[in-house]
Order: structure tokens, then C-alpha cells, then sequence
């Protein structure tokens, strides 16, 4: 891969994404509502949760339809950069980075500059959140680039890509506590540590939440998480786990991308 | 220069190329001619790379394609369809282009902007520009680095006439300057106009190949459209 290829391909999506009236809007919506979360408390804790919801539902949706529709609509452009003297893996990864960079950069300045502006006092748990936020998004960029590279066609690849949110953020909760309850005579404390590693916005809000010390408000899979790793483990569990949710659905997608007919 | 070699292309089952051979000399120019679906693009896009073949090869200069990217240097390509990201401007668009290919003798292309009447485009955003423009945009990325190898698919579909002619006449001068051309188009005059050798797919087979002069001789014609016609049937016949 020439990284000076790379490099171009990545400035030019971000300079092109930092134009879409779309993710202005993204960035306008979540400024507001960090500004208005930390308006209605004191407790930044409180708040951090309130904020934490939020950038877990809107944040993977944002990213992962914003993605597909890219991608979708960067088909002739694609096919522009495969005609010239570049390995397809160089414009694959480029345009990846240069979507999470910016989509990233978004969300973190979302939510940091009104704490900043709040003059707050405890960053570290902003940090986390953050961080969190900006790995989710790294992640369902990911996987919206498997998915647009692996169905040709636009509608199938925003359907599938919106049930891939859809799945994660709100029904695989469900089925879990389904099971949980259904087999609630049973330990299950490995097979949730095992289920919870397949959803990739539990591992984020599990983060966040083993830094809180809300063990209550982390839902049944946070819990067992504290009670099995501790704190420091079970979020490094947590991060390494996220960290392979980026790189299978990228392995996945570049392998794709490699003989893909366009 | 150019020689594929047995390609065979499937999409679901169906061979679009079926054990496709064809021999491409330097400063030839060859229409690739067919019916919708015969394979045309496929074949010329499978020079650049855009399409993977089941099986055969591709050689260019006797290097196989799959070898290397950097055979691209020599090829220009303009797709059928200009479409660019929506919030960039043609210059930076062609800047990033310029920086891809990193050729130390091509600056910054004036003379083709000025050709295809671009000056007043250049800084406005993609979205803005008809599809006229966007595609006379694809005319100065394929044409600015001088290639030894042009491909254009469809090249003058939403071009103006007068812009059209223009760039016939742009590449009837590449040509003659001994630059290969592989054209794709549905449009006669523009065939005539540029090519001396057509070649004629259906359903993935290759069923003509001969020059424009060979073609009207033997089917004692001088319209084109109708020597195609004539040598189909012939070939269809053979066939049955």
C-alpha cells in the first residue's frame, strides 16, 4: 500500500464528507443535545448516562446509513481511483479512515466542546465517553463498508445495514433477556460474558458504564461483566473486543472489495 | 500491446465474456460493438481492472494484468457515467488525480479545460454541474496524462454535438499520434469517424472482427450499419 495514495484518498473523503449538509446536521443535533443534557443536571455522572443512551442510538445509526449511502453513491468515483495505478486495498482503507476520522472527529467535538463550554470539572468520564462513542463509530463504519461491498444493490445494502443497527441496538437485548429469564434457574454468567462480546454497542455502554461504578444501570450483562472481570479487566476485555469488531468486518470487506466487479 | 487471452466472465451463472481472444496493436483504433448486454463493458473493463474474469488473461505490453497496477500509467479510462462526489470541485477532484498518478512531466491540464470550455466550472461543487460538464470533467481526467492506451465507454452519450466533435477530434489526433483506442459506443457516425477495425460481441462471443474496410468490401456495402448487419447474418449461418 504507497501510504501517499493512502494519505490523499483519506483527506479527500474527509474533505468531501465535511461538506455534507447531512453531517453538519449530525454534528448541530448532537451539540444541541449535549448542551441541553448538561443544562438539566448537575450531576455529570447523570448526565454521561443520559448522554451515553443517546450517542449509543443515534450515533451507530447515523453512521452506519450515512456510510452505506457513501459508499453507494461513490460507485463511479471508486471506479475512477481502480483505473488508475492504485491497489484496491489502498482506496478501500482510505476511504474507511477518512470516514471514521471525520465522522469521529464530529462526535467528539459534539460532545466535548460543551462540556468545555460547562467548564466541567470531572473530564475523565467524558473521555471515556468519548472514547467509547468514537470506537462504536469506527465499528459500524466497518460494517457498512462490508455491507455496501458485499450487495450491489442500494436498497438490499441500506436495508441490511439498518437491520445491523436495529439487531444490535435494540433486538439482541431482547432475545438476551428472553434467554436470561427463560434459563434463569441456570449460571449463565460465562454464556453472557460470551453473548455480550457479539454486540458491539453493549460493549461500548459497558465501558462507560464500569467507569461510572453504576452497576445498576449497566443492564444484566454489565453487571456480570463487574462482577467477573472488576473494572480495569472488564474494560480492556471490553475495548479489545470492540477493536475486533473494527478489524473482522474490515477483513471481511477489503477481501470483498479486492474482487469486486463494478 | 494490448491481448486477452480465452476471457470468460460469469455474473449469475450467465458468461458475458465467453472465451474471449483479442489482439490490440499500438496505435490501433477498435470499436467494440454489440447489443445490450453483449459483454462490451465487461470486456474493455476488464483491462483496467474494474472487472475480475473467471479465467484467461490479460496482457498488456506482455505484462499480465494481475501482476501489477502500474500498467494503469499508460491507460486513460472514461466511464460512461461522470459521476463524482457531490461536494468537490473538478480541480480539486483533478488535483487528487494528478497526485494519484504523481507523474513529474503533467502539470495542472489548461489547455484541455480551456479546449472543453471548463475555466467557469472549475471551483464550483460537483452537485452543481450538469451532467454535460461532469462528463467533459471525465474527458480531462482520461485525456491529461497523454495515455498510450484510451478506453472510453460510451464516451459522447451526454456531451453536446458541438462538444462532441471536439473531443472526436481530440481523439482522432491521439490516435494519429499513436495512441490505441478501444471504443465502446452505439453511435455509427462516431465509429466511423474514429475507428478502422470493429469488433462485435454477442452474448459474451465474439462474432466480428475485421477492419471497417474489410467489412464494406465483403459485404459490397459502403454504409457500415448495414456491412454489420450483412456480416452478422453471415456469421449467424455459419454458426447454424
Amino acid at each position: 500500500m504507497k501510504l501517499n495514495n493512502f494519505f490523499n484518498i483519506v483527506s479527500f473523503t474527509i474533505k468531501d464528507v465535511s461538506r455534507s449538509k447531512w453531517v453538519f446536521l449530525y454534528g448541530i443535533i448532537q451539540f444541541v443535545l449535549t448542551l441541553l443534557l448538561i443544562n438539566l443536571s448537575d450531576d455529570t455522572n447523570k448526565t454521561i448516562v443520559s448522554l451515553l443512551n443517546l450517542t449509543i442510538v443515534l450515533n451507530p445509526v447515523i453512521c452506519i446509513v450515512f456510510s452505506t449511502v457513501y459508499i453507494y453513491n461513490s460507485r463511479e468515483f471508486i471506479e475512477l481511483l481502480i483505473a488508475q495505478p492504485i491497489k484496491r486495498n489502498t482506496i478501500f482503507y482510505g476511504i474507511y479512515c477518512g470516514l471514521s476520522l471525520i465522522l469521529s472527529s464530529i462526535l467528539i467535538l459534539s460532545i466535548l466542546i460543551p462540556f468545555l463550554i460547562n467548564f466541567t470539572q470531572d473530564f475523565t468520564i467524558v473521555l471515556f465517553l468519548i472514547g467509547s462513542g468514537s470506537m462504536i463509530t469506527f465499528v459500524y463504519i466497518a460494517l457498512a463498508l462490508a455491507i455496501s461491498v458485499g450487495f450491489d444493490d442500494k436498497a438490499t445494502g441500506l436495508g441490511v445495514s439498518i437491520l445491523a443497527w436495529l439487531f444490535f441496538a435494540v433486538i439482541f437485548d431482547g432475545i438476551i433477556l428472553l434467554v436470561s429469564y427463560i434459563l434463569s434457574d441456570y449460571p449463565l454468567e460465562l454464556p453472557l460474558i460470551i453473548t455480550s462480546m457479539l454486540n458491539p454497542i453493549d460493549l461500548g455502554r459497558i465501558i462507560v458504564m464500569l467507569k461510572l461504578d453504576f452497576a445498576a444501570l449497566m443492564g444484566y450483562t454489565g453487571a456480570v461483566f463487574e462482577k467477573f472481570f472488576g473494572s480495569f479487566f472488564g474494560i480492556s476485555f471490553s475495548l479489545l473486543t470492540l477493536i475486533l469488531w473494527i478489524i473482522v468486518p474490515l477483513l471481511i470487506g477489503s477481501r470483498k472489495f479486492k474482487v469486486k466487479n463494478f | 500491446m494490448i491481448k486477452f487471452e480465452k476471457i470468460t466472465k460469469i455474473y449469475n451463472k450467465l458468461k458475458v465474456l465467453n472465451e474471449v481472444d483479442l489482439n490490440i496493436e499500438q496505435g490501433e483504433s477498435i470499436a467494440i460493438m454489440g447489443p445490450n448486454g453483449s459483454g462490451k463493458s465487461t470486456l474493455i473493463k476488464s483491462i483496467v481492472g474494474l472487472v475480475k474474469p473467471e479465467s484467461g488473461k490479460i496482457f498488456i505490453n506482455n505484462i499480465d494484468i494481475k501482476s501489477t497496477v502500474d500498467y494503469k500509467r499508460i491507460i486513460g479510462y472514461m466511464p460512461q457515467i461522470g459521476r463524482y462526489p457531490d461536494n468537490l470541485t473538478p480541480k480539486e477532484l483533478i488535483n487528487l488525480i494528478l497526485k494519484i498518478r504523481n507523474e513529474p512531466n503533467i502539470s495542472f491540464p489548461e489547455e484541455l479545460i480551456d479546449t472543453f470550455e471548463l475555466q467557469s466550472h472549475l471551483n464550483k461543487k460537483m452537485n452543481s454541474l450538469s451532467g454535460g460538464t461532469r462528463q467533459k470533467v471525465s474527458v480531462v481526467l482520461t485525456f491529461m496524462f497523454q495515455p498510450n492506451i484510451l478506453i472510453l465507454d460510451e464516451p459522447t452519450s451526454g456531451l453536446d454535438p458541438y462538444m462532441a466533435l471536439k473531443f472526436i477530434e481530440l481523439v482522432k489526433n491521439r490516435n494519429q499520434n499513436g495512441t490505441s483506442v478501444l471504443l465502446v459506443s452505439h453511435t455509427l457516425d462516431e465509429i466511423e469517424q474514429i475507428t478502422r477495425r470493429i469488433v462485435y460481441l454477442n452474448e459474451g462471443i465474439k462474432l466480428i472482427d475485421d477492419t471497417v474496410d474489410k467489412l464494406q468490401s465483403a459485404t459490397h456495402t459502403n454504409n457500415l450499419n448495414s456491412a454489420i448487419l450483412a456480416k452478422i447474418k453471415e456469421v449467424k449461418n455459419e454458426i447454424e
